[in-house]
């Protein structure tokens, strides 16, 4: 267990990475497009269809950052109500009920990739859809790792008699990679 | 048995319960797979969820973070808060005024309030508290004003409705122009009325022609990106997402070479934001069409327009409901994630009794755009109270007289639709 808030880190300074790289070539990939389209006059088949499965990866990869963070918007009014014990033990259930359906995710999703991804080629790239659907096993994967760390980060809230739910740390622009 | 009866009491228990609203989406979808006793449905969630997000129109949503991430980075809004001031600066209540047309001019760039309030909200404070203005006033306009960002095109809010329910984006876009122009006239009408009875402060000095030109000749520098814009979706040379990306690329170039305020290492930290801020809209795009599926599957929102047009078939008594159901919806639900789950189940209904599409896209949009400055959780409160450090029961007071505002300019919005629908007829958008 001792190594899992270092494999943690270490998975949430990879993914910030790609998602930055995800992030700067769908933008490219765009304007490649708007470029060979308005400028060249020769519109490419290629850029809306990567970007698009690049958007699908920034979501799912991003998000795993968002839950290490809290960032995912929920209602906190109404549990923040309720004595401090019961507040940790709904916290705590929360999350087994996110994990079970990451395990869904994660599972169906490899299942899609694997089985499905091979037979299905994407019309503009001419490749398997192996490529756009990976990002939902992998994004899963990813959620539930930092999952557990926000779960931990909820229960020394309560620790420190503050609220589990109560907490979230926007992702800062000037963050040098460092979680 | 019916699935509805535990589906809408699941949500609402797992919503409260503090789960995120893309995680309880999810988990309701999936639990009711279960309840179905179709484990084999568990396949649909990966696939729907995938199916949400490959979609090329929403693309314009991460675009439009990025550059109003890139204009605050870059300190171009600095440029629009002193071409207001040169403006409107001068008279009674100058700095307030200056607050709401800086917001009215950045609305043309941005697609959400709290990039306003993060973008503008901590000079204008620093500036009008400086000048002597009350703290809880000055935070209160700054939060009242940055709602006219997702009124005025582009709005991430709009284009979401847009892209869920099939309506043309340049349509919607166009439909929310004058509204946003409403607004901010009717706080400025506001802002005068208690300029003048708490007699606020005005600028004496006045600015000279060369500092007037300076300031005219930044802002136009950034105001070619509202051009830019709109006016490529407008004359369909562009999509919404092909005119986000180039308004990108103009933020981006303006930034690193011409006020050269921004960093080529700057560019990441906007990236990786830009990356988390569009992940924690999307995600509530993907879960609820996994639970979509199900809602058609049981044809709820013929069932929901059933139920409400047993009460009234009178389309502006529903108006009424609705508004009042999703003012209620707004107070307490992130607005992306509200107008996601309620666009289709309650759209079908009120267009079916006459109400234009355009007209329902807009009203339903601004209306949960107020919910991002009332109390208990409203992001724009929120926001606010680290850049002023107010507490949220300071400023709401504080926001008291725009709230009546906000009310009056939704009932003129609800119920006088020329307002929305006059520009995407002029242009022919719409018949």
């Amino acid at each position: 267990m001792a190594m899992l808030p270092r494999l943690a880190l270490l998975c949430d300074h990879l993914t910030r990475g790609v998602a930055i790289l995800l992030m700067g070539s769908m933008t490219a990939s765009i304007l490649i497009g708007v470029f060979f389209r308005y400028v060249l006059n020769a519109p490419l088949a290629w850029p809306p269809e990567a970007a698009r499965f690049m958007m699908v990866a920034i979501t799912l990869l991003a998000s795993s950052l968002a839950v290490r963070r809290n960032n995912h918007l929920g209602i906190t009014v109404v549990v923040s109500m309720l004595p401090r014990a019961a507040q940790v033990v709904v916290f705590l259930i929360g999350n087994l009920l996110i994990l079970l359906f990451l395990c869904v995710l994660l599972v169906k999703g490899l299942e899609l990739t694997v089985f499905e991804g091979p037979n299905q080629i994407a019309p503009s790239l001419q490749v398997p859809m192996t490529v756009a659907f990976v990002s939902l096993p992998v994004g899963a994967l990813l959620m539930i790792v930092q999952l557990f760390v926000a779960t931990a980060r909820g229960i020394e809230q309560y620790r420190h008699r503050q609220s589990p739910f109560e907490w979230s740390e926007p992702m800062s622009r000037d963050e040098s990679g460092a979680g | 048995m019916d699935v509805m009866t535990i589906a809408i009491p699941l949500f609402f228990v797992l919503l409260l319960a503090g789960i995120p609203i893309a995680f309880a989406l999810g988990i309701t979808a999936t639990a009711l797979f279960l309840l179905l006793d179709q484990a084999a449905f568990f396949t649909l969630v990966p696939q729907r969820m995938f199916a949400a997000l490959n979609i090329f129109t929403i693309m314009a949503i991460p675009f439009f973070f990025m550059a109003a991430e890139l204009m605050t980075v870059a300190r171009i809004t600095e440029d629009l808060i002193r071409f207001s001031e040169v403006v409107v600066g001068r008279i009674r209540g100058g700095l307030a005024h200056v607050n709401v047309l800086a917001s009215a001019l950045f609305a043309g760039m941005s697609g959400s309030a709290i990039s306003d309030v993060a973008g503008l909200g901590s000079i204008e404070i620093k500036m009008m508290t400086a000048a002597g203005y009350d703290r809880r006033f000055a935070t209160a306009i700054t939060i009242a004003s940055s709602l006219i960002g997702p009124m005025i095109p582009p709005s991430i809010i709009i284009l979401l409705y847009g892209a869920i329910m099939q309506v043309s984006i340049a349509a919607l876009f166009l439909g929310g122009f004058l509204p946003g122009i409403l607004m901010a006239a009717m706080l400025m009408a506001m802002t005068a009325l208690m300029a003048r009875k708490y007699d606020m402060p005005r600028r004496s000095e006045s600015v000279t022609p060369r500092e007037a030109l300076t300031a005219t000749r930044n802002a136009l520098l950034a105001l070619l990106m509202p051009a830019i814009i709109l006016g490529g979706i407008l004359s369909g040379v562009f999509t919404a997402t092909e005119a986000a990306a180039v308004a990108v690329l103009y933020a981006l170039l303006i930034g690193l070479f011409v006020k050269r305020t921004l960093k080529i290492r700057d560019i990441p930290g906007i990236l990786a934001r830009t990356a988390v801020l569009t992940s924690v809209v999307f995600m509530v795009l993907a879960t609820s069409n996994i639970l979509g599926w199900i809602i058609g599957l049981e044809r709820v929102p013929e069932r929901i327009a059933d139920f409400l047009t047993a009460l009234t078939d009178n389309p502006y008594l529903l108006l009424l409901l609705v508004n009042v159901c999703l003012l209620v919806v707004g107070m307490f639900m992130d607005i992306g994630a509200a107008l996601i789950v309620m666009a289709p189940i309650l759209a079908p209904t009120v267009i079916a009794l006459g109400v234009h599409p355009v007209h329902f896209g807009i009203v339903m949009s601004l209306n949960l755009v107020l919910g991002l400055n009332t109390p208990p959780v409203g992001p724009c409160l929120f926001a606010a109270t680290s850049i002023s450090g107010l507490r949220i029961e300071q400023i709401s007071i504080a926001l008291l007289p725009f709230y009546l505002v906000q009310l009056l300019f939704l009932g003129l919005i609800t119920y006088f639709p020329p307002l929305t629908l006059t520009l995407p007829r002029l242009f022919g958008y719409i018949q």
